[in-house]
């Protein structure tokens, strides 16, 4: 049987892992808010503000028992947003005061260099799926992009110059941290948090809704069933496919229209099982007693401690101390 | 304690899928009900629980009228178990879904806790509490279903199919949780199934045929009429169909009384 | 010609770990005519040794050879030409079932594997009616016929693909006696008109006992037994096996033990009460 479990959840006994998850859902929010009130101007203060946030952050991950290689995995999906960020922020955004770091360095565009270039992305697409570091090797060809355009200037069609700005440079670093942080946040709060405990901290934050007619405990059951089904429907829908693979469904060697068939081969059985399981899940429910939107209780109960306390403070602290930097000074 | 008074029930308003059936099941009794496919048992079960409103006739538990008003209080008194493991497995964990009916009931925490840990291990799960429904097989997640019957305390928990799905060692363990229950809880069990075998276990069988009820009886009593049982259209396990046929073709008394010995042990 | 297996083992990779469902498998299945019962508990490897059988999955170690075609291959081979000559049915079936009408979708499988064009729709109304559902039936949609008649009409949809070899993974289960018996006497005139190997998997022992001649037994991953069903059920390590006899031959144990019935390997209702007759007289 299958022994995924749903969510990224790891387990733990931290202090962060056994914070209410109210706590950290509002953390986080503030958080984030607070660092996005940052200016990115490259100005000193504003640079050592993020370094506290940095700071911060790798604290928190440290005391959380989480190992830092699994946050900075958590990262490789923005790999290519960094990057182009930064590459950016180098090649195009003209600073205000042009502090030269470096001489000028010229790049051509030239047909020798273009051709190269198409090789090389040709080869990289080929060859990385033998590369065993990805990261470092995506890292690589984008150097190898800017170095081939650096020697090859035959044939020259379009060349440009780039120089290293100190404003430049602090600009890129403040944003390619930024993003860090703000992801690195993001994945500690679902490594050290159930999936449960996060739709259960939800309820309890949109809670007040309530008042304006909102079913938020509606809202949370539907939540829950979803979570509830995710593995059940991947399981089904993988059988399916393969009971259709053995009918002769093979995505490879078929025409558009072919293939459209071939996803509704998948789609509706998928559809008719949910349908079936909505109707029966509807009964079960009804006779174990659950009437939508009537009061109960939860086995889990949130409960709010000293540490929750403690914490929601200091992040109320540093967020007003970063306002008050930002706006007052 | 269950009476049923003329029921009549049809989909809407066309075919009767139950024909003015009236029977009573005494408390504390394991009845079976048993039919073809489409002799109304499913229809059955579902008026049982108050899924389904009889179209005319009557039903009551304990003198509470099936009525709109009464639903919460006979909900407090009679569960089910489905067929589909997966269909009525609400919980994110076996823990959340033991609790799920309890949480209904609005219970304190540290109640519904010992609860679904007690009720938990009289099942056998009570090592699977954190365990996802995606990691259990279809015997377990019966188990879990069985359960959640108990833990909500209703006097009568009906078993609608419940062993259809299974395969043999997960019916095997399901027949036996449900004995015990019975023997243990003192509780009132509806089995409707298509087994004979598994009726056999029972103390009264009632026998539907194209939405009738054609007979009412203990199942040593009804398995000896041979007549009655051929014309329910169920198929006989092996054993009993080999009885049946042993007296129409007036076998040697040896064979006919060796082969009822045979069936009373099964 | 036929399937062969040579020491195939296959694990399935888990999170972190991975186990060993087929070990060193051996087998030799050849499409001559003749219905071979897949046993064993749930677990010990009877789906996934079937699904190597049209290359749903690959071994690991060792081969699988499909009418001659060798998996794993280091040429890419296109599957459609297993699965043309394996029909593969799985459990509950009657969910594969999608398209408009009940002709349409029997007719998916053919379509797929592109074979001739004008032959499609006889070979599809041909193997519906070899299921037993009715002409009238061709043009409704699928969701509108009962369980029973859904189940019929996806094994259809395979038959149409005119497979040599049949397999069917536990095609009886939830269903009732009376659709049990229904489908397993359809599958068996299949079976004879159209001489066709089938390959069923099933807990059942009765309906093995009454329909295989040859059973193979799997047990954690590994092939346990595989031959004639009366060596099985004459074993002398039965009871290790963890399966049981079916009900004709535990009605014969007790009718020896009883009145000194001679015992007999015997696995039909008729058999049983030819043999009781001429030994036991009124």
């Amino acid at each position: 049987m299958n022994n995924m479990t749903i969510g990224q959840y790891i387990p733990g006994n931290s202090w962060l892992h056994q914070l209410d998850p109210r706590v950290k859902m509002m953390s986080l929010i503030m958080l984030l808010i607070s660092i996005f009130l940052i200016p990115i101007q490259g100005n000193q203060v504003d640079l050592y503000m993020l370094a506290g946030y940095l700071l911060l952050t790798i604290l928190l991950i440290m005391s959380s028992q989480i190992p830092i290689l699994k946050v900075l995995q958590g990262l490789r999906p923005i790999l290519f947003l960094l990057t182009f960020t930064v590459l950016i922020q180098i090649l195009i955004v003209m600073p205000n005061e042009k502090v030269a770091l470096t001489q000028p360095v010229t790049f051509y565009l030239s047909w020798s260099s273009i051709s190269a270039l198409l090789v090389w992305f040709i080869f990289y697409q080929w060859s990385k799926k033998w590369v065993r570091f990805k990261t470092l090797y995506f890292l690589f060809s984008v150097i190898m992009v800017f170095f081939l355009q650096y020697i090859l200037p035959f044939g020259n069609v379009f060349d440009y110059e780039v120089i290293l700005y100190e404003e430049t440079v602090l600009r890129a670093l403040f944003i390619f941290f930024r993003i860090v942080i703000i992801i690195m946040l993001t994945s500690l709060l679902t490594f050290t948090t159930m999936t449960t405990d996060i739709n259960d901290g939800l309820e309890g934050i949109l809670l007040p809704l309530k008042w304006m007619k909102v079913p938020v405990d509606v809202l949370a059951m539907m939540v829950s069933l979803t979570l509830r089904y995710i593995p059940t429907l991947l399981i089904e829908t993988d059988k399916i496919m393969k009971a259709q693979a053995s009918r002769g469904v093979d995505f490879k060697e078929a025409s558009l229209k072919e293939k459209v068939t071939q996803v509704i081969s998948l789609l509706i059985p998928v559809f008719v099982i949910s349908f079936k399981r909505a109707e029966d899940l509807a009964n079960a429910m009804e006779v174990r007693g659950y009437v939508i939107g009537q009061k109960r209780t939860k086995i889990d109960v949130l409960k709010i401690k000293y540490t929750d306390f403690i914490s929601l403070f200091m992040v109320i602290l540093i967020m007003s101390l970063t306002i008050y930097q930002v706006f007052f000074t | 304690m269950i009476q049923v008074k003329n029921m009549t029930f049809s989909y809407n308003g066309q075919d009767e899928a139950i024909k003015n059936v009236s029977f009573s099941i005494e408390k504390g009794h394991f009845v079976s009900i048993v039919g073809h496919n489409g002799s109304g048992k499913s229809t059955l079960a579902k008026l049982l629980v108050g899924l389904l409103k009889p179209t005319s006739g009557s039903l009551s538990i304990d003198d509470l009228d099936y009525q709109d008003h009464n639903m919460v209080d006979i909900r407090k008194k009679v569960g089910i178990v489905f067929q589909n493991p997966d269909n009525q497995f609400v919980g994110v964990t076996v823990r959340h879904d033991i609790a799920f009916g309890l949480e209904n009931q609005q219970l304190e925490p540290s109640i519904m806790e010992e609860k679904v840990h007690y009720y938990a291990s009289l099942v056998g799960m009570e090592n699977f509490l954190e365990k996802e429904p995606h990691q259990l097989s279809g015997g377990q997640k019966q188990r879990v279903a069985i359960a959640s019957a108990l833990a909500m305390e209703q006097e009568i928990i009906i078993f609608d199919e419940a062993t259809s799905m299974l395969d043999p060692k997960g019916v095997k363990d399901m027949m036996e949780t449900i004995i015990n229950i019975h023997k243990q809880f003192k509780k009132t069990i509806i089995m409707i199934t298509h087994d004979l075998r598994q009726a056999g276990y029972t103390d009264d069988m009632l026998i539907m045929k194209d939405g009738t009820l054609i007979a009412q009886g203990t199942p040593s009593t009804l398995f000896q009429d041979v007549k009655l049982l051929r014309s329910t259209q169920l198929l006989l396990p092996f054993e009993l169909e080999l009885y049946e046929k042993a007296k129409e073709l007036n076998m040697n008394e040896k064979v006919i009384h060796a082969l009822w010995a045979y069936n009373s042990k099964t | 010609m036929g399937i062969q297996f040579k020491d195939v083992t296959f694990r399935y990779k888990g999170f972190k770990t991975s186990y060993k469902a087929l070990d060193m498998i051996n087998l030799d299945i050849a499409p001559k005519g003749e219905i071979i019962g897949i046993c064993g508990h749930t677990g010990s490897g009877k789906s996934t040794l079937v699904q190597h059988m049209n290359g749903l999955l690959q071994a690991d170690e060792g081969t699988v050879s499909v009418f001659d075609i060798q998996l794993p291959n280091k040429k890419k081979i296109k599957l459609n030409t297993l699965r043309r000559r394996v029909g593969l049915v799985f459990q509950f079936p009657e969910y594969q079932l999608f398209e408009e009408t009940i002709l349409k979708d029997v007719m998916f499988g053919p379509k797929n594997l592109k074979m001739n064009h004008a032959s499609i729709d006889s070979i599809s109304k041909s193997s519906l009616k070899a299921v037993g559902i009715d002409a009238s039936l061709f043009d409704q949609s699928p969701f509108r016929i009962s369980g029973g008649q859904m189940r019929r009409v996806a094994i259809a949809g395979v038959l149409a693909m005119q497979p040599d070899i049949l397999v069917l993974d536990e095609p009886t289960r939830g269903l009732d006696p009376v659709g049990q018996k229904e489908l397993m006497e359809m599958l068996y005139d299949i079976h004879k008109s159209q001489q066709k190997t089938l390959l069923i998997i099933s807990h059942d022992m009765d309906i093995l006992g009454a329909y295989a001649n040859r059973i193979i037994v799997m047990n954690e991953g590994e092939k346990m037994f595989d031959g004639d069903k009366d060596r099985l059920f004459s074993h002398p390590k039965f009871d290790q096996m963890n399966l049981d006899y079916p009900s004709s031959i535990k009605v014969m144990k007790h009718l020896h033990k009883e009145i000194s019935l001679p015992y007999k390997l015997l696995y039909t209702m008729d058999e049983v009460i030819s043999h009781i007759k001429e030994h036991i007289h009124e």
